[in-house]
């Protein structure tokens, strides 16, 4: 009893005399995170977890971290993102609330790098002009990144496509598949092996329906029965317009690769949306071919633009979006704006302004890309449109 | 509870996992399975104004030695991450010359801290520069196959090749030698070929100590030294390929004071230098505290870290966010 007495007392003690010391090294000058005008998001790991964290890159093996974002702060699992990005020097994060906490309603939150773009402008661009395009595509928000007080850089939080994403649009979603390793383009690469093509993101671990889609476009039965066939599981409007917009914004990486294709039970029908969109309008990743390029390259969407009203629906499609709400104009203005949003952190970022960048040089690059891009696929769709109407 | 392990898509911790299958109650039952563990709880006071309590748990299991053969598995859990950590699993074999052949996921054994069983180290957490190799994952756990030497003599040696889900390789060696009057000294490196941005890079990391463990005293001299595998895979991809070294220096001295040691006072200052280009740019952390040893099984302590760091762009304003005051409370079994 004596010993358990003492016990308690020093117990009593060290706690107070923690607490008093505490108390007097508050004045100690601490560094605060600066936000350069964005949200903020501030993860606290211990270096313990860091070496998991580390030691497990491509396991993405996740680990307890203290999380502050948007005035919130909670314990949340956190761990590596991505895929062929695993191994950059600015990595993506998944960050899942342990309780019951929401950022923005959302439990789980991507924070995304994408790195590969050093104009940190593509993904905002991208996911605005999918936006303003009529299609559903996932909301992008910068921030300003901190892993234990020292500044990440500028990061992306992109919205997932899961339950939420659909449930906040109204969407009575089913199964849901997502193109990876450049071989989601409904080819012999998908055939060969389904699971290499897509992942399986929500819904049951099976591929028939990609099988059996990519079966009938490879088919060599008559092609207007095979797009009658095609259009009973795929909505032919969507997966026109889907393709429009990644052609209109040089979206190469989105025909095998990097798009989603769902069940949506509303229409009874497989529709695509855009994602991973930090590779647009890239320089000389696209070498533009007259009367080739703007078929884009997924052989699902090719097979219906053997359809002559399916062709004329796509080009006036493609050349209403180009003179309108992509118009070289409308994208410059966008990228003005997404600028005077970014720059604070862009220019903090040793990452984005290694090899002596600059965001105006970016920009500048960027502008150049859209109007060379822009000139072409606009005459070469007035040429197409031309042989439809003679 | 979700449930995970270190390396869960490697193939040997699979067959390891079912080696241990074989263990069944009838050896627990027989006492062949012994089992060793520690319940820790505890309050930290983070830059002082924001106070984290942790309550976490390890329970190692170990079986008898058969024919020169053990196998051991070590579980983790704590309060805020509500997940079952599988710490450790391997086999242990025993040669007849008394070395050792150890194979399984196990930790890195770079410096005293990861040397000594955290049972004799005073600090409640690891100093600075032993979280600085946390942070480059040069200590931690992987999968290696260990050889040691014969543990009963004067000096130890082991040598150890690790693979990790980093898709990290490497080599680690050690070498520890008694010198007498309670004084030891210990020898660590590794050498790893890192997964980086666009390809791999070689890097290491040593550390050279001196220890003296008396009824009385306890004294740790450590210096550290290594390349930086973040700030290099950064000049190699973004710079112009330079290799940043960094370099640390570690004191901690103790007393053991009262009845069998009962009361440990001690204090430790640790200096890292991340650039060894900008030899200006380096954290301090000065530690003070006490460890009371309640029971030969309970113990309570309290730490008061302080560190300070500044930036490589600014020398002169320094920052002491990771400073903290810690109490804690230990139940070995």
């Amino acid at each position: 009893m004596n010993r358990n007495k003492k016990m308690l007392m020093h117990l009593n003690l060290g706690l107070g005399l923690a607490i008093s010391v505490a108390a007097g090294c508050r004045s100690l000058p601490m560094k605060e995170a600066d936000s350069f005008g964005l949200s903020l998001i501030e993860l606290d790991v211990s270096s313990e977890d860091l070496s998991v964290l580390n030691s497990t890159v491509w396991e993405k093996t996740p680990v307890g971290a203290d999380v502050k974002i948007g005035g919130m702060q909670t314990r949340a699992n956190l761990q590596y993102a991505g895929k062929s990005s695993l191994d950059d020097f600015k990595k993506n994060y998944d960050i899942k609330f342990r309780g019951d906490e929401r950022y923005l309603g959302r439990k789980e939150v991507r924070v995304s790098s994408q790195s590969v773009d050093p104009s940190a402008m593509r993904s905002m661009l991208g996911f605005w002009a999918y936006n303003v395009s009529g299609i559903d595509s996932s909301s992008v928000e910068p921030t300003t990144l901190y892993v234990n007080d020292e500044y990440r850089g500028l990061y992306f939080i992109i919205e997932n496509v899961d339950e939420y994403f659909f449930r906040s649009r109204l969407i009575n979603y089913g199964q849901v598949y997502k193109a990876i390793f450049g071989n989601g383009n409904f080819g012999k690469e998908t055939l060969r092996d389904p699971g290499m093509a897509f992942e399986v993101e929500e819904g049951d671990d099976d591929f028939t329906p990609i099988v059996r889609l990519t079966e009938l476009v490879l088919s060599s039965e008559d092609t207007t029965k095979r797009i009658e066939k095609l259009g009973k599981t795929v909505s032919s409007k969507s997966m026109l317009d889907y393709q429009a917009t990644t052609v209109a914004i040089n979206h190469f990486d989105g025909f095998a690769n990097n798009y989603f294709f769902f069940l949506d039970k509303g229409q009874g029908l497989y529709r695509p949306l855009p994602w991973d969109l930090d590779r647009i309008y890239e320089r000389d990743s696209v070498i533009f071919q007259t009367g080739k390029t703007l078929w884009g390259a997924n052989n699902l969407t090719l097979l219906l633009l053997q359809d002559p009203a399916n062709k004329k629906y796509y080009l006036e499609k493609l050349q209403s979006l180009l003179t309108g709400v992509l118009s070289k104009d409308a994208l410059y203005s966008k990228i003005d704006a997404i600028k005077s949003v970014i720059k604070g952190a862009w220019a903090a970022d040793r990452v984005l302004t290694a090899k002596s960048r600059t965001l105006d040089t970016e920009e500048a690059d960027l502008k150049d890309v859209i109007s060379i891009w822009q000139q072409q696929l606009l005459a070469d769709v007035q040429i197409e449109l031309g042989k439809l109407s003679q | 509870m979700a449930f995970f392990l270190p390396n869960r898509r490697n193939p040997l911790v699979t067959i390891l996992l079912f080696c241990f299958s074989f263990a069944d109650s009838t050896l627990l039952a027989a006492g062949e399975i012994k089992f060793e563990g520690e319940v820790s709880s505890g309050v930290e006071i983070v830059e002082f104004k924001n106070g984290q309590s942790k309550t976490e748990a390890e329970l190692k299991l170990e079986t008898e030695r058969t024919d020169g053969l053990k196998a051991a598995l070590e579980f983790e859990v704590s309060n805020s991450d509500k997940d079952v950590r599988l710490e450790e699993i391997y086999i242990d074999k025993k040669m007849e010359s008394g070395s050792k052949v150890i194979l399984g996921v196990t930790k890195k054994i770079l410096g005293l801290e990861y040397e000594r069983s955290n049972k004799k180290r005073l600090p409640i957490s690891r100093t600075l520069i032993y979280r600085k190799l946390e942070t480059f994952a040069f200590v931690g756990k992987e999968t290696t196959i260990r050889y040691e030497s014969d543990t009963t003599g004067e000096t130890l040696f082991t040598v150890s090749a690790g693979y990790a889900a980093s898709l990290d390789y490497n080599l680690m060696g050690l070498v520890k030698t008694d010198i007498g009057q309670n004084l030891s000294l210990l020898w660590t490196g590794l050498v790893q070929s890192d997964k980086i941005t666009n390809g791999r890079q070689m890097v290491w990391a040593t550390t050279f100590s001196l220890l003296l463990d008396s009824d009385s005293h306890l004294m740790e001299a450590e210096l550290v030294g290594g390349q930086d595998p973040f700030e290099s895979d950064f000049e190699k991809t973004f710079g112009e390929g330079r290799k940043v070294i960094f370099a640390g220096v570690k004191l901690l001295y103790g007393l053991k004071l009262g009845d069998q040691g009962r009361y440990q006072p001690f204090v430790s200052y640790s200096n890292v230098r991340h650039d060894l280009d900008f030899i200006r740019y380096y954290s301090d952390e000065y530690l003070v505290g006490l460890e009371y040893k309640a029971t030969k099984m309970f113990s309570v302590a309290g730490n008061l870290n302080l560190v300070s760091t500044n930036s490589r762009i600014d020398h002169d304003r320094r920052y002491w966010n990771d400073s903290s005051v810690a109490l804690n409370a230990k139940l070995r079994f």
